[in-house]
C-alpha cells in the first residue's frame, strides 16, 4: 500500500510562536500547511499565511478553509495570488460555505450555487483571466499561476459539486469505511459530470487528530473539535450521511448548544458538549484519528483500505509542535 | 522637534514582492515617516499581505492600508486584519479607511455612503477596543485578540460632508482635497465643524494632507507628467466645490471620449504616455494652475519651497501620492532623500 500523506491545519491564535510552528510543519515532513480563517477568533488569515510563506520553502500552504462571504471574491483571489507569489507557487485555496467566520457575524452560509460560482470564479481570477460581471471586467492583473481551489465538503451534494468543479476536495463527511465509500461515490459522480475521473481530483480527508500514550488522553483535549464537526458537518441535513437515526436528536442538541465564538478553542464551552450528549465515541469513530500511536495507525490503515490516502489533520491541541513531531515520528511510521 | 514636517509615501503594490520589499526598506532608510499600502484588489497585491511583509522588513516607520474601504471586506475582517498587523509592527500601525475608489469602481460598486462609513468605523473601533458589536439577528461578537493600544482610525475624505464625518467620528482625517492655502483653510473649516459636532476640537485630530506629488528636473516636465492626475482630479472629479477655494477658474472644455477609454481611469492608467496624450484638450497654463492647487509638482527645490510655505499654514503632516500606480515611487524616494529632505532640514522643518 502507498504511504499516507499528511497535511496539517493550524489555528493562528498567536503570532509569537507562529514562524517557529510553520517551520516545524515543514521540518516534520508534512506536505500541506493549512491556516484556519475565523476573523474574530484567530489572527488575520492572509497575514498568517504571509508569515508562513516567509518561513517555509517546500510545503503547500493556504486557507483551510476560507469562505466566499467575508471578503469580496476579487479580494480573496488577489490575496491568495499574493501569497502564491511570495511562496513561489506553493499556494492552494481551500474554500467552504463558512463556519464560525460567518456565524459570529450573523451571516447565513454560502449556498451550493454560491460555492460553485466562487470555486469557478476564484480559479479563473487567480489564473489571470478577465471575467465579465454585470458589465464590469474583473481581473487580478498580476496573477501568473492559477491557484488550485479545494472545496471543503461534508455532504453528498457538496462532494459531488467539488468533483464537478474544483481542483481538489477536503472531504469532511467522515472517516469510517462506509462514509469514505459514500464520499468517493459522490466525488466521482461529479467528476464524471465534467468529463473527469476521480484520479483528476486531489482528494484530502479531514481528520480531527491527537496522539497520546493513552486513548482517553488523546481524546479529552479535542472534544471541542469533535463538537465542531458535529455542528458543522450535519448542519444542513443528516440525510444521506450514514448517521444512525437514534443519534439524530442528540446531534441536533449539540448544534443548538454550540457557541461559534469559542470555535475550536480548547477547554472552552463547546468541549463538554460531546460527553453531555453521549456522542464522543460516535464522533471519534466518525471524524477523528486519535489514540495511541498504534491506534492512530490502525485507524489510518482502515481509512486507506476504504480508499483514502491523503489526510489533512488538525493541530488543535495545547502543544502543536510536540504533537506534530509525535505524529510524524510515531503514527506515520506505524501506519506504513 | 515638535513642529517638524512628517512625510508618508503611497506605495502601490504593483511590483513583484522582492522589489516591493526593497522599496519599503529604501523608503524607511530615506527618512520617510511612513508608508501607505494601496488597497485595490485588482490593481495591487493584497494590502494585508504587503503590510505583513513590510512589518518584518522595516522597524521604524508607520504602516497603514491606503486606503481600505467598508465594501470589500467585512468590518470584522478589517478589524482582525489591522490588529494582526499591529502585532507584527507594534505601535506603528494606522487604520485608514475611505469610501472606496478603484477598489469599488473596478468591481462595479459605488463608493460607500457616509452612513456605511459611519457604521463601519463604529464597528471597527468597537472591535479594536475589545467591545462587543451587535450584527443584528441576535449575533454579537467581539474581537478575541483586541489589544490595549488604540490603533488610530483615520478616515480618508475628499468631499465636505465626508470631511465633517471624519471630524465627528474618526481619530483623524486623510484629506484628499488638493493643497494650497485656500483649500487647506476651507477643508479645516469642514473638519472643525465635524469635530465640534462630535464634541471635540480639530486640534485633537491627526490631520494628514494627501498630496499629489511629482518631481522632475524642470517645472515643464513635471507638469507634463502630472497631466493625467491634474486633469482627472481638477477637471473630471473635483466638481465645483474645491475650485473656488483653490482660486482656479477653468475655461470651457470639451472632454473627448479618449479620456474615458483609459483603463481603469486617467489617474491610475497602465499606459501613462497614452493618458498624457488623452489630456491634450487641456491647455498647458490650465494644467500648471491645477498642479499648484493639487499638490507638489515641479523641481525638488520648488516642492521643498511649497512644503515650507504650507507648513506656515499648519499643514505639516503629508501623505505623498506619486502619480503612477503601475510605476513605483522610486524616483520620488530618491528625490526626497537627496534633495527635498535636506532642504527641509536646512529650513528647520525636519531633523
Amino acid at each position: 500500500m502507498t504511504a499516507a500523506r499528511f497535511g496539517i491545519v493550524l489555528l493562528p491564535d498567536s503570532l509569537a510562536e507562529w514562524p517557529r510552528l510553520c517551520r516545524d510543519v515543514e521540518e516534520s515532513g508534512f506536505d500541506v500547511l493549512g491556516v484556519a480563517d475565523s476573523q474574530s477568533v484567530f489572527r488575520e488569515l492572509y497575514v498568517a499565511l504571509t508569515v508562513a510563506a516567509l518561513n517555509t520553502s517546500r510545503v503547500r500552504l493556504g486557507p483551510l478553509v476560507t469562505n466566499p462571504l467575508t471578503r469580496h471574491l476579487v479580494v480573496t483571489a488577489s490575496a491568495i495570488a499574493s501569497v502564491d507569489e511570495l511562496a513561489g507557487g506553493r499556494a492552494m485555496l481551500g474554500l467552504g460555505s463558512g463556519d464560525s467566520a460567518i456565524y459570529t457575524i450573523g451571516a447565513p452560509p454560502a449556498t451550493l450555487a454560491g460555492l460553485e460560482d466562487a470555486v469557478v470564479t476564484l480559479g479563473r481570477l487567480t489564473g489571470g483571466a478577465a471575467i465579465d460581471r454585470g458589465g464590469r471586467r474583473w481581473q487580478v492583473h498580476r496573477s501568473e499561476r492559477r491557484v488550485p481551489v479545494y472545496l471543503a465538503a461534508e455532504g453528498p451534494r457538496t462532494l459531488e459539486l467539488a468533483g464537478r468543479v474544483a481542483d481538489g476536495v477536503i472531504a469532511g463527511m467522515g472517516l469510517t469505511p462506509e462514509v469514505i465509500r459514500l464520499s468517493l461515490d459522490a466525488i466521482e459522480r461529479g467528476a464524471r459530470a465534467s468529463g473527469r475521473t476521480l484520479a483528476d481530483l486531489d482528494v484530502w480527508w479531514f481528520a480531527k487528530t491527537n496522539v497520546a500514550d493513552r486513548r482517553q488522553d488523546a481524546i479529552a483535549p479535542i472534544t471541542m473539535a469533535l463538537a465542531a464537526s458535529a455542528n458543522h458537518a450535519f448542519r444542513f441535513t443528516l440525510d444521506g450521511k450514514g448517521v444512525p437515526a437514534d443519534l439524530h436528536e442528540r446531534i441536533r442538541c449539540v448544534q443548538r448548544e454550540y457557541d461559534a465564538h469559542h470555535h475550536e478553542i480548547a477547554g472552552a464551552g463547546n468541549a463538554g458538549l460531546t460527553d453531555r450528549w453521549g456522542l464522543t465515541e460516535f464522533l471519534v469513530d466518525r471524524f477523528a484519528i486519535a489514540g495511541t500511536p498504534d491506534e492512530c495507525a490502525a485507524q489510518i490503515r482502515r481509512a486507506m483500505a476504504a480508499g483514502a490516502r491523503q489526510f489533512i489533520i488538525t493541530g488543535f491541541v495545547p502543544d502543536p509542535r510536540r504533537f506534530m513531531r509525535r505524529w510524524m515520528d510515531e503514527v506515520e511510521t506505524a501506519a506504513r | 522637534m515638535t513642529d517638524s514636517v512628517r512625510v508618508h509615501l503611497r506605495v502601490p503594490g504593483t511590483a513583484p514582492m522582492p522589489d516591493l520589499m526593497a522599496l519599503l526598506r529604501d523608503i524607511e532608510s530615506a527618512g520617510f515617516d511612513g508608508a501607505g499600502i494601496l488597497d485595490s484588489q485588482m490593481l495591487s497585491r493584497d494590502t494585508f499581505v504587503v503590510l505583513a511583509q513590510a512589518a518584518t522588513q522595516t522597524s521604524r516607520m508607520a504602516l497603514f492600508p491606503a486606503v481600505t474601504n467598508p465594501l470589500t471586506r467585512h468590518a470584522s475582517v478589517l478589524a482582525g486584519g489591522i490588529q494582526t498587523v499591529e502585532e507584527l509592527a507594534p505601535n506603528r500601525v494606522k487604520f485608514v479607511i475611505g469610501t472606496g475608489y478603484t477598489s469599488a469602481s473596478t468591481i462595479g460598486r459605488r463608493p460607500a455612503t457616509l452612513a456605511e462609513m459611519r457604521a463601519c468605523i463604529t464597528e471597527v473601533r468597537a472591535l479594536l477596543s475589545g467591545r462587543e458589536v451587535d450584527w443584528g439577528g441576535g449575533s454579537r461578537t467581539r474581537l478575541g485578540f483586541a489589544a490595549t493600544r488604540r490603533i488610530p482610525i483615520i478616515m480618508a475624505a475628499s468631499g465636505p460632508k465626508a470631511i465633517e464625518l471624519a471630524g465627528e467620528i474618526a481619530d483623524g482625517a486623510l484629506l484628499l482635497v488638493g493643497w494650497n492655502g485656500g483649500i487647506v483653510e476651507r477643508a479645516l473649516e469642514h473638519l472643525d465643524r465635524g469635530a465640534r459636532r462630535g464634541g471635540r476640537r480639530v486640534e485633537d485630530l491627526e490631520v494628514i494632507w494627501a498630496v499629489r506629488t511629482g518631481t522632475a528636473p524642470t517645472q515643464a516636465e513635471a507638469r507634463r507628467l502630472a497631466r493625467p492626475t491634474a486633469v482627472h482630479w481638477g477637471i473630471l472629479r473635483w466638481g465645483g466645490h474645491w475650485l473656488e477655494p483653490a482660486g482656479v477658474r477653468l475655461p470651457p472644455l470639451d472632454v473627448p471620449d479618449a479620456v474615458h477609454r483609459v483603463y481603469p481611469d486617467l489617474s491610475h492608467a497602465h499606459d501613462w504616455e497614452e493618458a498624457i496624450r488623452a489630456t491634450s484638450f487641456v491647455p498647458d497654463d490650465v494644467v500648471a494652475e491645477l498642479c499648484d492647487a493639487l499638490g507638489l509638482v515641479g523641481t525638488p527645490a520648488h516642492c521643498a519651497e511649497r512644503i515650507a510655505e504650507m507648513a506656515k499654514l499648519g499643514a505639516r503632516h503629508l501623505y505623498l501620492m506619486p502619480f503612477q500606480t503601475f510605476v513605483g515611487p522610486e524616483h520620488e524616494v530618491r528625490a526626497f532623500r537627496d534633495d527635498v529632505f535636506p532642504r527641509l532640514a536646512a529650513a528647520g522643518l525636519r531633523q
